[in-house]
């Protein structure tokens, strides 16, 4: 079964009807994805791999509990290949991140 | 209001979980995205439920939580931590360290709503036993001084009783007391040992209840006879007063048997001297003279104040332990002070002196 980049179900549940509040923080959730991202590819570039480890558990939980499951799903594939020390394999990862983090955008423009 | 506290280091984390707590009624989010701040918000406030990240710069969650605990009113705030699904060790370590519940994430907002509404609900539970235990301690201590009310004036009415073939009046009893604990004060006695005094020494003739009237109100010189009689309501009084569990009573019966007992050995009923005399019966034996001398009795006229303490003064070292002869100086406008505010007063009066703190 395909990954949704953005569940928009989740949100519902969490605004509880309140919808006028979604697109303010689809707007907040993009600008952090964008932040968070940045510090991913930085880090992974500079072989900081704590700091990648750190970046890539807070963009999971974030995009966890907003639902937009493939990043989080992706930031959790990163970790343990981290975590088994498999560096050449830590640029595909980020490659399909930023593949991810891309279709996530698209899907926050759609959404607004 | 509910206040929840709401710890984690993303913005946008906090911003989901204030949205996920809004439909909950009569709850107020508060959200720190440091953990420094958190804690120092929780020094200066009461929050009901703190809701915490454990992955956070500065302070972790454990280590938030073991600051937190020890904040004081903090111990029974509920504490629920946010972990990751795989770290079970954490989740084990926030538990130990005082959390009281944990939420792995992501985080789902059904499942949120329900486990905060279930803490206030602990919370509130706790506060209630809380203010029942605070109240029953009030009511047990209520009580308690009532009873000790009701023993004050049992004992007050029954010593009155026993004065009233002698001295009908009921204020020597109440002066005395009060007279004794003065002097207890100026001998640097402590507050309890005082009001043990002040109301224990009042029982000291109670044993002349077994004491015919025709010698306590003979109004001539008492026989040989008659005076071997008089001598015995100190033994009366301390074999109505002993064996009690009550301090109160004890110390009754020490003073009922040791207050005509003379400093030089000379008085009664054993002959014991200096401090073989327990001090209470030494300062209970110079309250009782000092103020039988100002008093008018069936036997004798009320002597002028010089005359009682110039034979005061001439009896230290004989009849009185000069150590409490001098604390009686010392404390000797306070017991003119009481003898002119306790005297002529109506019984009825005085009896509210005796259990509590009106005329004392």
């Amino acid at each position: 079964m395909e990954t949704k980049s953005l569940d928009l179900s989740v949100l519902e549940t969490i605004f509880d009807g309140d919808v006028a509040g979604v697109p303010g923080f689809l707007t907040e959730l993009s600008q952090t994805v964008d932040s968070l991202e940045a510090r991913v590819v930085e880090t992974c570039k500079h072989q900081d791999w704590s700091g990648a480890r750190q970046a890539l558990h807070e963009m999971k939980g974030m995009c966890a509990s907003s639902g937009c499951a493939e990043i989080a799903q992706l930031c959790a594939q990163t970790e343990v290949t981290l975590a088994a020390q498999r560096y050449s394999q830590v640029p595909d990862c980020v490659e399909s991140l930023r593949l991810a983090c891309d279709r996530l955008r698209s899907a926050i423009h759609e959404a607004s | 209001m509910n206040t929840i506290v709401l710890v984690d280091d993303s913005s946008l984390q906090l911003r989901l979980y204030r949205e996920m707590l809004k439909l909950l009624p009569d709850t107020n989010s508060i959200p720190f995205a440091s953990s420094t701040d958190a804690l120092k918000w929780c020094e200066q406030n009461e929050p009901d439920l703190v809701l915490l990240d454990y992955n956070m710069p500065e302070l972790d969650g454990l280590e938030f939580i073991k600051r937190f605990r020890t904040l004081s009113g903090k111990v029974a705030v509920p504490v629920v931590v946010i972990t990751g699904d795989a770290d079970r060790e954490l989740r084990r370590s926030a538990l130990e360290f005082g959390a009281d519940d944990y939420l792995s994430k992501p985080v789902d907002a059904i499942e949120l709503r329900t486990r905060v509404r279930n803490m206030l609900r602990i919370r509130e539970h706790g506060r209630m036993l809380a203010d029942k235990a605070a109240w029953l301690t009030e009511e047990v201590k209520r009580a308690t001084a009532s009873l000790v009310d009701r023993e004050c004036e049992t004992i007050y009415r029954l010593t009155r009783a026993s004065e009233h073939s002698d001295n009908g009046t009921g204020e020597h009893i109440i002066r005395i007391g009060l007279f004794a604990a003065s002097v207890a004060a100026a001998l640097g006695l402590t507050h309890e040992e005082q009001e043990l005094l002040r109301l224990a020494t009042p029982m000291h003739d109670i044993g002349k209840v077994g004491t015919p009237d025709t010698i306590l109100q003979k109004a001539g010189a008492l026989t040989a006879e008659e005076w071997e009689v008089m001598k015995l309501h100190t033994v009366a009084g301390y074999d109505i007063l002993r064996d009690s569990e009550s301090p109160l009573l004890q110390k009754g019966a020490e003073i009922a048997l040791s207050h005509h007992e003379r400093y030089d050995g000379t008085g009664y009923p054993f002959g014991l001297a200096d401090e073989q005399i327990p001090l209470s019966g030494r300062i209970a034996a110079i309250c009782d003279v000092f103020d039988a001398l100002l008093s008018k009795r069936p036997y004798k006229d009320a002597w002028p104040l010089p005359h009682v303490l110039e034979h005061i003064e001439q009896e230290s070292g004989r009849h009185f332990d000069p150590r409490v002869v001098a604390a009686f100086k010392q404390v000797l406008p306070e017991l003119l002070e009481i003898r002119e505010r306790v005297n002529g007063t109506e019984a009825e009066d005085v009896e509210e002196g005796f259990d509590g703190n009106k005329v004392a």
